[in-house]
């Protein structure tokens, strides 16, 4: 018998005709996250197997695995082959040391000498032997042993069961682009829709020197915080300082914040199309803040065609932290610098703005030139986990 | 470049450099060892400490005890010294986090903690801190020049206050914005235990000492070998102590040079800053050292003018460099400044090095984003 990690797929198990192309973008996802080691991946039926690894970096694997979306759960397991004496010594391997216990069979390989029940009872029987302090409960066990009797030579017995993210394969749902702000928000809602299968592009919109160095680093932190599960990222910084000061001299202060953001949503759909991107993410949550009314997000969206999605549209925050500790991008995004929605932020921000006033009073800017002329000085910045 | 910021920290002097070098590759032995080698190292380092008791005004080198910084030498001292829950710590609210964040952690562990108002300058107020003084005291730590306005404490007043009305009281005074800057003569103040770092004047970071009056007992924070007579346990940063001998002579030495350079310096860029911007606000009462200037300036925010002048090469600072991770700095609060003054705070703090020219070409620039940062304020 050796080591090896069962390794269960979610929600993909429900594709039809076209599953094919889910698993094999979560095979190569898989891949992706194990660069750099030695294993072979055997696929089985609704599972993949791996094996040949180092042992000693079962942890480091495991870890990996289950950062990739698409991944139900995984077992470290023992494989042996259908023969009853290595079934055995598996089994013996994954003992207890105390408490209640229950063996369970599946026995899909159908040229294995015994059924499921009798089996599984003389496995308990074997471990009952070995270990007497233990006694059996079929109902609320403490432990499960499962031994799972697919093929000639595929037989895998384990006792835990690891939780992984679930969610699709990235890059099934296409590409689309997030409005990364530093803030503890858009990384959530990074990783929401990176959940659903979408690659990921981000866009940060830098404000020097009215933001500083550091919080631009604070989002490429954040990027690779997040492409630990969504993979590659490739992130566009945009100089945002002229812009906010054209507005800032041009027009009315309440409108400030509203015209910015309609700014950002123009640049986003640009550099969306550039990458090939179907949709743009963000992380706002309704009433939030001044922008995060209907009547703002109405505003700000009526400037692009593509869809925006906002996972986070009926979050709380306490969801949002909750979420952003889980995936470990909570104390970075608390970092006390600025972002460039904060900078020249008006006392009293426009609540619910009206699309036609704000027409009006961003008429006075050069719109396409000020857009030229930050798309043309963007840094790209690829980042990799 | 132009460097006004030397109170977050300064280069490292050439004859550091040569020390460290000497000390890290032909001296590197440890000074425990048996052989003697071993046993010069052990030699060169007590010079080294007589040396810096002489510097300081110690009655003794036995009461030099080298460490690893100063916020390592603030924490010895607040958590060696407190040992009851009825011993009372106090501190001043513009304390260095060091100093402060410390007494935070005790007060947070049921120790009694108070903290006495400061003036306008920064510097603590006398008659709240003397309010506070009960029989119970038994730690009075006020810094000697405060690190963002550059005020000073009058240490001696201090001293005499503390101990007539609490003669077992002890008193320590985080100098690391003093020594180097003005005199220090740790038996005329009359001060129980003080705290000097290196790399605030020119040597490197990582060495710190704190002088521990003879009698004055602290329970260690680090325990292990034995070294430095058991206060602080850890083979001796050798390179590390021999250069902030070396640095502390210089520096010393050159004091009064220094101060009047300085002096004329300040003096240029608040006549400048004065002249030029409306409104200002420079944060200094009677007693300070020139070698910081704090300015604070209601139409900008100061983050945004460091980062306009950093891409000119000219580094200056928003608040302490210790503390600006945190957002607004606590000092400008605590001395009473607005909330838009506070924001607009800037701190230049100078060295024996800097020049007058270099104090031109920043007033040239600085005053020049100071009026075009006023036309984009928050509206």
């Amino acid at each position: 018998m050796k080591k090896c990690i069962l390794v269960r797929y979610g929600e993909i198990f429900l594709k039809g005709n076209n599953i094919s192309y889910f698993e094999k973008k979560l095979i190569d996802n898989i891949n992706q996250s194990l660069v750099g080691i030695e294993y072979r991946l055997v696929k089985l039926h609704n599972r993949y197997c791996i094996v040949d690894y180092d042992v000693e970096l079962e942890d480091k694997i495991v870890k990996k695995i289950l950062n990739v979306f698409g991944i139900h759960s995984i077992s470290r397991a023992y494989q042996t082959e259908a023969v009853v004496d290595s079934i055995k010594e598996a089994v013996l391997a994954l003992t207890p040391k105390s408490g209640t216990f229950r063996v369970s069979v599946n026995r899909a390989y159908k040229k294995f000498e015994y059924n499921s029940t009798p089996f599984a009872a003389e496995l308990g029987g074997e471990i009952l032997t070995k270990n007497p302090s233990l006694s059996v409960d079929l109902h609320h066990p403490d432990h499960i042993i499962s031994v799972d009797i697919r093929e000639k030579n595929n037989v895998f017995v384990f006792a835990n069961r690891e939780m992984g993210l679930g969610g699709m394969p990235t890059g099934t749902a296409g590409n689309a682009i997030v409005m990364l702000s530093g803030g503890i928000d858009s990384p959530v809602a990074t990783f929401k829709m990176a959940a659903r299968g979408l690659k990921i592009f981000a866009i940060h919109y830098h404000s020097f020197p009215y933001t500083s160095e550091m919080a631009k680093q604070k989002v490429v932190d954040l990027a690779k915080i997040l492409s630990k599960y969504t993979g590659e990222i490739n992130l566009s910084v945009v100089p945002f300082t002229d812009i906010q000061k054209a507005i800032h001299e041009n027009c009315p202060a309440e409108f400030m914040i509203t015209i910015m953001r309609r700014f950002m949503m123009r640049i986003a759909e640009k550099i969306a199309i550039k990458y090939g991107c179907g949709a743009i993410v963000t992380g706002e949550s309704l009433g939030q803040v001044a922008s995060q009314t209907i009547e703002s997000i109405n505003v700000t969206n009526s400037v692009v065609t593509m869809p925006v999605f906002r996972p986070l549209i009926g979050s709380d925050k306490t969801e949002i932290i909750d979420i952003a500790e889980k995936i470990g991008t909570y104390e970075t995004s608390i970092l006390p610098y600025e972002d460039c929605c904060t900078v020249f932020l008006p006392k009293f921000p426009v609540i619910k703005p009206k699309l036609e006033i704000i027409e009006r009073a961003e008429s006075v800017l050069y719109i396409d030139n000020l857009i030229k002329d930050a798309i043309d000085k963007i840094e790209t910045i690829i980042i990799n986990n | 470049m132009i460097y006004f910021d030397n109170a977050a920290t300064t280069p490292v002097s050439l004859s550091a450099q040569q020390t460290i070098q000497y000390y890290n590759t032909v001296k590197f032995f440890n000074p425990s060892a048996r052989y003697n080698v071993a046993g010069d190292v052990f030699m060169d380092i007590k010079q080294a400490r007589e040396q810096m008791a002489n510097l300081i005004g110690a009655d003794d080198s036995s009461e030099i005890y080298y460490m690893s910084s100063g916020s390592e030498s603030d924490n010895f001292v607040l958590k060696g010294a407190i040992r009851s829950k009825k011993d009372r710590l106090i501190i001043s609210a513009t304390e260095h986090p060091a100093v402060y964040n410390t007494a935070i952690y005790l007060k947070n562990k049921g120790y009694d903690v108070q903290i006495a108002d400061v003036n306008k300058d920064g510097s603590v107020n006398i008659d709240s801190l003397s309010s506070l003084i009960s029989p119970d005291t038994r730690l009075v730590s006020i810094m000697h020049v405060n690190n963002e306005t550059g005020a000073i404490n009058d240490l001696k007043c201090i001293v005499e206050i503390v101990k007539s009305k609490c003669p077992q009281a002890l008193v320590h005074s985080d100098g690391v914005q003093a020594f180097g800057k003005i005199k220090v003569d740790v038996s005329k103040l009359g001060v129980d235990i003080y705290t000097i770092g290196g790399h605030k004047i020119h040597a490197p970071k990582g060495i710190a000492l704190t002088y521990i009056k003879r009698g004055v007992n602290l329970n260690p924070l680090i325990h292990g070998g034995g070294q430095e007579s058991g206060v602080r346990s850890s083979t001796e940063n050798v390179s590390g102590i021999m250069a902030l001998s070396i640095c502390a002579q210089e520096i010393v030495a050159n004091i009064d040079k220094n101060t009047a350079n300085i002096n004329q310096i300040r003096q240029y860029i608040c006549d400048e800053f004065v002249k030029n911007i409306p409104d200002l606000h420079i944060n200094q009462g009677d007693n300070y050292v020139p070698h910081i200037l704090s300015i604070s300036i209601p139409s900008i925010r100061g983050e945004v003018l460091v980062h306009c002048l950093e891409t000119e090469g000219i580094y200056i600072s928003t608040g302490s460099a210790c503390s600006t991770k945190k957002g607004i700095s606590r000092i400008p609060k605590a001395i009473g400044l607005s909330k838009q003054l506070a924001e607009g705070t800037i701190r230049l703090s100078f060295s024996g090095e800097n020049t007058l020219q270099e104090a031109q070409e920043f007033c040239d620039r600085a005053i020049n984003y100071v009026k075009q940062l006023g036309d984009f304020r928050r509206k």
